[in-house]
């Protein structure tokens, strides 16, 4: 009993040992991006991430010493995983906008139906950690009320209570599709930033193939499919093809 | 048929030797004996690499002073180079009398081209009177004095000057009694820390005298630079070097003063001797002082001299989608070249375009034209846009100070047109963006979180949803047991109903007899009031006569039953306000009634069930 009360008395004070020392890290990061070191800056904020910890607002930081410089695909990208903690964070999507008119490829986004939209917008409520807890809350208030149905004796009331209790079963499911949905997205879609300069994208996997179209540094794409040491991407402009598997990082 | 095919062959080779041009030129056909002349074979061809094996004429009755000078040339014109290849020979004549330089020859695409021969005519005297003469017998050359006879001066206007300021740079040649067939600028000045223009001084050298010591040199300009400062210190322009090839008179006998030979009377003819002679000026210093910056307005950007600023706007009633120019013309002395683009501070909805910039220089004494700087922007979106002022400063020299320009603000109302915008590379919120700056780092410290993985893929995740569906089932349970102990109180209560009425109509019945009216009232109603509230499960303060009424309804009795309840209920209502009105008899009744209905309403359960 002693021996395992001593064992996470240390777990404990490594972890705040090590959480001190990220912060402190985090703390001198913010100090050199102030003073317009970004370098250091960049080298604190990686540093806090090589060591198990990440959080949006550390991606954003880290975004914006990329950004001041001039490494753009590396801004976009952390603020694209930022964007993966904070979802419709207007700071954020600024910065990403901002990153994004500095790199050269313009992407029209291809115009879909807006009911995908709308459902796309619904996904990106919140980002999925909170979604699921938002999830979980839905599901308990929704079997509260239905266990409120079941409690309560008065007719009338009861009537109402059910009614209440079936809609509240419906927006549950409702969010649960969309949870389940971004959940999947989330596992299964693979997005990346490029990193070369330039990139000739092949109508095949095969180095002989037609050349489509290029990309350039800093621009987003899909991996959709693998193939060896190929993959095809899907750019949101709707244009797909294949490239080889380097020079980019996977979001 | 022979005919044609001849007919074909001599258009093949037309067509052939179009493609190709060979041709030798001299400078000039009459020349004196020992006077130099130039002799050039010119190639043009489309296929510059195919031309191979140039075979000079033979030349052995001239003097090669120089050569073979091989130059190509290349250019493009639409797309279709054309490149020519010279061969150019110095030579000088040996003999006097006719002179016929062969052909030459090359091959180009397996075919042998020639030049025309070319004749010349060398006289004994040239045409032109000849500054010297020299004898050929005496071929020392004298070296020593030749820095007093040719030298290379550089001058500058002024020693002292602004930063950006100009400053003329002229390099000059000086040549007494002798003279120069040729010359080439080996080393050209850097000009560290200027910006240099060069004057146009054409392709001849014009020779002027000049008075040097009291000596009279024939000097040309070599070349002229405007220069501009674009630092500030003390800055030195490097020398400049040239390559000369004189003719030089040799010793003469009786004397070796150049200038002697000016009026050379002697009658023997003689060539000239060529030597290589190299000339260098001294490098001169300019004393550049810098600007008084502390003073300068925020829109200054280095241009010094003296300048207008001219603006006009190709139309201020746009429709949306419609190119508007914006035209600003600085005109003025200095440099124009250097002049940065002012910048226009548009609203973020009109898309801007790269200004196009047309300058107009005209390099007299000093650089002066000007810079025409059209802005074109398109506005996207209708309403009432400003232009602001643009504002462009410089430094007046004469003045010495600051002067800014400014352009009138231009108020544009921009109307919707027809075509909807079709974003191309730029939406609407990229233009916004444009001018903006990212958002500052976050600072709290709370954001320094380990990496957490997702709950939902822990089996955790799931057992709290099972967590709260067993609870709702607990919560199901647990109402069930409470309605089951509930409904065992109200069967218990239900049928004890019947007791405890008897009980109480007992007791009333008692009260009756002793004459308690009062009390014989509150207990007859209290049974039946009782009765009902057990019978029926609701409380007695929730009864009225109305809800009594509804239930037997509900509870499918009959009317008659109903009705009489209710007046049951009514006489012990009335009976208790008013206990002293009936006689003893009608208590009775009273009585009988109230036992009638409790007894009818619990026969009428009894069936029920």
């Amino acid at each position: 009993m002693n021996k395992i009360i001593i064992f996470l008395l240390m777990i404990f004070l490594a972890t705040s040992l090590f959480s001190q020392s990220a912060v402190d890290l985090f703390k001198k990061g913010n100090e050199a991006y102030k003073k317009g070191d970004y370098k250091t800056a960049i080298e604190s904020y990686e540093k806090i991430i090589s060591l198990g910890y990440e959080s949006g607002d550390i991606l954003f930081n880290l975004g914006n010493a990329y950004y001041r410089t001039g490494q753009f695909a590396n801004a976009i990208l952390n603020y694209e995983r930022a964007k993966k903690y904070d979802t419709n964070d207007k700071e954020i999507e600024h910065n990403l906008a901002i990153a994004n008119l500095r790199i050269k490829d313009r992407l029209e986004k291809v115009p879909r139906l807006f009911i995908f939209e709308w459902w796309e917008n619904i996904k990106n409520i919140f980002s999925l950690h909170i979604y699921q807890y938002f999830i979980f809350i839905l599901f308990t208030i929704f079997v509260i009320s239905f266990a409120l149905f079941f409690w309560v004796k008065d007719v009338i009331l009861k009537k109402r209570i059910l009614f209440i209790s079936i809609f509240l079963g419906l927006v549950f499911a409702f969010f649960a599709i969309a949870f389940i949905s971004k959940a999947v997205e989330h596992d299964n879609d693979k997005y990346a930033i490029l990193f070369e300069q330039s990139l000739k994208v092949k109508s095949a996997p095969d180095q002989n193939a037609l050349d489509l179209f290029e990309i350039h540094y800093g621009i987003k794409f899909k991996i959709v499919d693998e193939l060896e040491d190929w993959c095809k991407i899907l750019l949101i402009d709707g244009k797909t093809g294949w490239i080889k598997k380097n020079g980019f990082e996977i979001i | 048929m022979k005919k044609i095919t001849f007919i074909l062959f001599v258009l093949v080779s037309f067509l052939k030797a179009q493609n190709i041009s060979f041709e030798a030129s001299v400078d000039r056909t009459t020349v004196g004996l020992g006077e130099s002349f130039e002799l050039k074979f010119t190639i043009k061809a489309s296929n510059i690499n195919a031309v191979r094996g140039f075979k000079p004429p033979n030349l052995s009755n001239l003097f090669i002073l120089s050569g073979p000078n091989q130059s190509t040339s290349m250019q493009i014109i639409n797309g279709a180079m054309s490149a020519s290849i010279s061969y150019s020979y110095i030579l000088q004549a040996k003999n006097p009398g006719s002179l016929t330089i062969g052909p030459a020859s090359i091959f180009y695409e397996n075919k042998e081209y020639f030049t025309k021969p070319i004749t010349l005519n060398i006289v004994r005297s040239s045409t032109q009177p000849k500054q010297s003469q020299t004898q050929q017998n005496n071929t020392q050359v004298i070296t020593k004095d030749l820095s007093q006879n040719i030298f290379l001066r550089a001058f500058v206007d002024k020693q002292k000057v602004y930063k950006g300021e100009q400053v003329n740079v002229t390099f000059k040649l000086y040549i007494s009694g002798v003279g120069v067939s040729n010359y080439t600028v080996s080393k050209t000045p850097s000009l560290k820390g200027f910006w240099s223009e060069e004057y146009n001084l054409g392709q001849q050298v014009t020779l002027g005298t000049e008075n040097v010591n009291g000596k009279m040199y024939k000097v040309g300009t070599i070349r002229k630079l405007a220069l501009f400062p674009t630092q500030a210190g003390t800055l030195e322009i490097d020398p400049m070097e040239i390559d000369l090839i004189l003719q030089v008179q040799v010793k003469r006998k009786r004397s070796n003063d150049f200038f002697d030979q000016f009026f050379g009377d002697d009658p023997f003819f003689n060539p000239y001797t060529n030597i290589q002679y190299k000339v260098k000026s001294i490098p001169v210093k300019v004393n550049v002082t810098e600007l008084p910056l502390s003073e300068a307005p925020e829109s200054f950007k280095g241009t010094v001299g003296k300048f207008n600023l001219e603006s006009s706007i190709s139309n201020t009633k746009p429709k949306t989608n419609e190119p508007v120019t914006l035209k600003l013309k600085i005109s003025g002395e200095g440099n124009i070249k250097l002049i940065e683009t002012p910048e226009v501070k548009l609203p973020a909805d009109i898309e801007k375009y790269e200004p196009k910039i047309t300058d107009n220089i005209n390099k007299n004494q000093a650089i002066s034209g000007s810079r025409t700087i059209e802005y074109l922007f398109i506005p996207r979106y209708p309403g009432e846009k400003v232009i602001p002022p643009i504002e462009f400063s410089y430094f007046d020299l004469s003045k010495k100070s600051f002067v800014t320009l400014k352009t009138p603000e231009y108020k544009l109302y921009v109307e919707q047109g027809s075509q909807t915008y079709s974003s191309g590379a730029t939406n609407r919120e990229d233009i916004k963006l444009i001018n903006q700056d990212i958002n500052f780092i976050r600072l709290d410290e709370k954001a320094v979180k380990l990496k957490s993985d997702y709950l939902y893929k822990s089996l955790y995740y799931y057992l709290l949803y099972f967590i709260v569906i067993c609870l709702f089932f607990v919560v199901i349970a647990y109402r069930k047991k409470l309605d089951k102990d509930l409904s065992d109180v109200v069967g218990l209560k239900m049928r004890r109903a019947n007791k405890i009425a008897i009980k109480r109509l007992a007791k009333a019945k008692k009260l009756m007899d002793s004459s308690r009216f009062e009390e014989f009232y509150k207990e007859i109603s209290l049974a039946l009031w009782g009765y009902l509230s057990d019978k029926l499960k609701i409380k007695t303060s929730e009864l009225s006569i109305d809800k009594v009424v509804n239930l037997l309804y509900s509870l499918n009795f009959d009317e008659e039953i109903v009705n009489n309840t209710k007046k049951s209920l009514e006489l012990c209502e009335f009976a208790r306000f008013a206990p002293n009105s009936e006689t003893q008899v009608e208590k009775l009744k009273v009585y009988e009634e109230i036992k009638n209905t409790i007894i009818l309403i619990e026969n009428n359960f009894k069936k029920e069930l």
